[in-house]
């Protein structure tokens, strides 16, 4: 039995995983995990890479620890290279290296996004491609055509915001809080989503691109023409972000399914954060049985940034016969390129 | 300081214009630019601009995620950073925006800046977005102490 080490410090969470080569997973932790908070105190993450440095030990001991095994028991070691926050990777590759350098085993650089096409692996093993992938988070918004394991093209991406990004920047504004996703998810459910109407960008240009600036922007508009008794209407603000989310949904669902008929697949793969998301989960649900399409969504702890996409990807790669050597760099603008 | 232009836009396409305007008339390697404005008033759409008339052919997307994207042309570097998410000056200080800084043949923008200005030393560009009536944005960019330009 092969023992996986997988590690991501792309953002701000730092992520241990441990998986074995029938894609087991052995343990799965993340820093801002409530579990593993009350663990450590209840420290609440900060936006910076010097906390990797503080979390990474303990969440390793912890991955361990839940996997009922040593470090000696690691038989190949995967860490993400990029894309991300330079500092926040070079920690990540930093541990990465240094364990499999004192025990000897092989490393292999991961790429981020292709990590999140890999989650899926490790609940759906039947899954083949071909299908089509929508990555959706707060740092990316991107439709991959996946023809292979190995084998990508990416069909379109966002021209400026994320589409998590557009949600969390809209919860602040509104004072809701953070993060956005599942805030303006909760509001939005019963509330009146066809109030206002937004366009979301890009809807009509025939490309697959997004641009959710234009949404944010019209969101923000449409709140600070509101009176003051309004802006202080519980059920109005729901209106509102609910109708804000029916535009980023609708525009994520449509622009998918359209990747869908142009590549002539039959499957549909949704990854990231806001993979999470009820609603883009119930759009892409409905819209997938009116057309006869499987549509895939990983559990909420693999949907979010993990060490165990990174694993399986990096697993996936080793049996190839692909390994890197000491002198890997991180690269926070690492491009998704195919390997076969 | 000094006000050096004073405009008003009606589109995003106007404000990127503007912001190609900016770079090809006032902005050099080692220059420092700090963009502010409140959500949504077309920050990103200005550096989309300023990046085309540095010469980047690359889509300039929002960095307040990834905090920093750097694109690069040459041995020229155009440093996108993004301080939205940052609550703190000792996390400005991770991130080492400085060493951008030290790069003498690049250029760093900044926006959302004005959270922490008090840790900009002058020379620098201050680049202010603000909403006008409806569609209309106003954008005044000032020269903080011996800019070049």
């Amino acid at each position: 039995m092969i023992h996986v080490l997988g590690i991501d410090t792309s953002c701000d969470d730092s992520c241990v995983a441990i998986i074995n080569d029938e894609h087991k997973i052995l343990s799965n932790v993340v820093s801002s995990q409530t579990e593993f908070h009350r663990h450590f105190g209840g420290i609440v993450p900060e936006v910076a890479s010097r906390k990797h440095l503080e979390y990474l030990p303990s969440v390793l001991d912890q991955a361990l620890k839940d996997a009922h095994l040593t470090l000696r028991d690691v038989d190949l070691v995967t860490v993400t290279q990029g894309p991300g926050l330079l500092g926040s990777l070079l920690l990540g590759m930093c541990l990465a290296k240094t364990i499999a350098l004192v025990g000897d085993k092989p490393l292999l650089g991961v790429n981020h996004l292709e990590g999140h096409l890999f989650a899926i692996r490790l609940e759906y093993p039947e899954i083949q491609p071909p299908f089509v992938a929508l990555i959706v988070s707060g740092g990316h918004t991107e439709i991959i055509a996946v023809e292979d394991w190995g084998k990508y093209y990416l069909l379109g991406s966002t021209r400026d915001d994320a589409a998590g990004e557009a949600y969390d920047k809209i919860s602040k504004f509104l004072n809701l809080g953070y993060p956005g996703g599942p805030i303006i998810d909760h509001l939005s459910e019963g509330a009146q989503s066809n109030r206002f109407h937004f366009s979301a960008g890009l809807e009509d240009d025939g490309t697959l691109d997004f641009s959710f600036s234009g949404l944010k922007t019209a969101v923000v508009r449409c709140y600070s023409r509101l009176g003051e008794e309004e802006k202080k209407d519980k059920e109005l603000i729901r209106d509102l972000v609910a109708s804000f989310q029916e535009s980023a949904v609708r525009v994520l669902v449509n622009k998918t399914f359209r990747a869908l008929e142009m590549k002539g697949f039959s499957q549909i793969v949704v990854g990231g954060g806001v993979a999470a998301n009820r609603h883009l989960r119930r759009k892409m649900k409905e819209e997938g049985e009116k057309r006869g399409v499987r549509v895939f969504f990983p559990s909420l702890s693999l949907c979010t940034d993990n060490g165990a996409m990174i694993a399986a990807c990096g697993l996936f790669h080793w049996k190839k016969g692909e390994r890197d050597s000491w002198d890997m760099e991180p690269d926070p603008r690492l491009p998704l390129v195919s390997t076969e | 300081m000094k006000i050096i232009a004073r405009w008003q836009s009606k589109s995003e396409e106007e404000t990127q214009k503007r912001g190609e305007e900016l770079a090809k008339k006032f902005f050099h390697p080692g220059d420092l630019v700090i963009v502010a404005g409140e959500l949504g008033v077309g920050k990103t759409q200005l550096v989309k601009g300023i990046a085309r008339g540095l010469g980047i052919e690359e889509e300039i997307k929002s960095p307040s995620f990834s905090l920093v994207n750097e694109y690069k042309k040459g041995d020229f570097t155009l440093y996108h950073l993004d301080f939205y998410r940052l609550e703190k000056e000792e996390e400005v200080i991770d991130l080492g925006w400085e060493e951008y800084q030290e790069d003498e043949k690049g250029i760093v923008i900044v926006e959302w800046g004005d959270k922490f200005s008090s840790l900009f030393p002058p020379p620098f560009f201050w680049v202010h977005l603000s909403y006008g009536g409806e569609e209309i944005r106003y954008i005044e960019v000032f020269c903080y102490d011996s800019c070049s330009g």
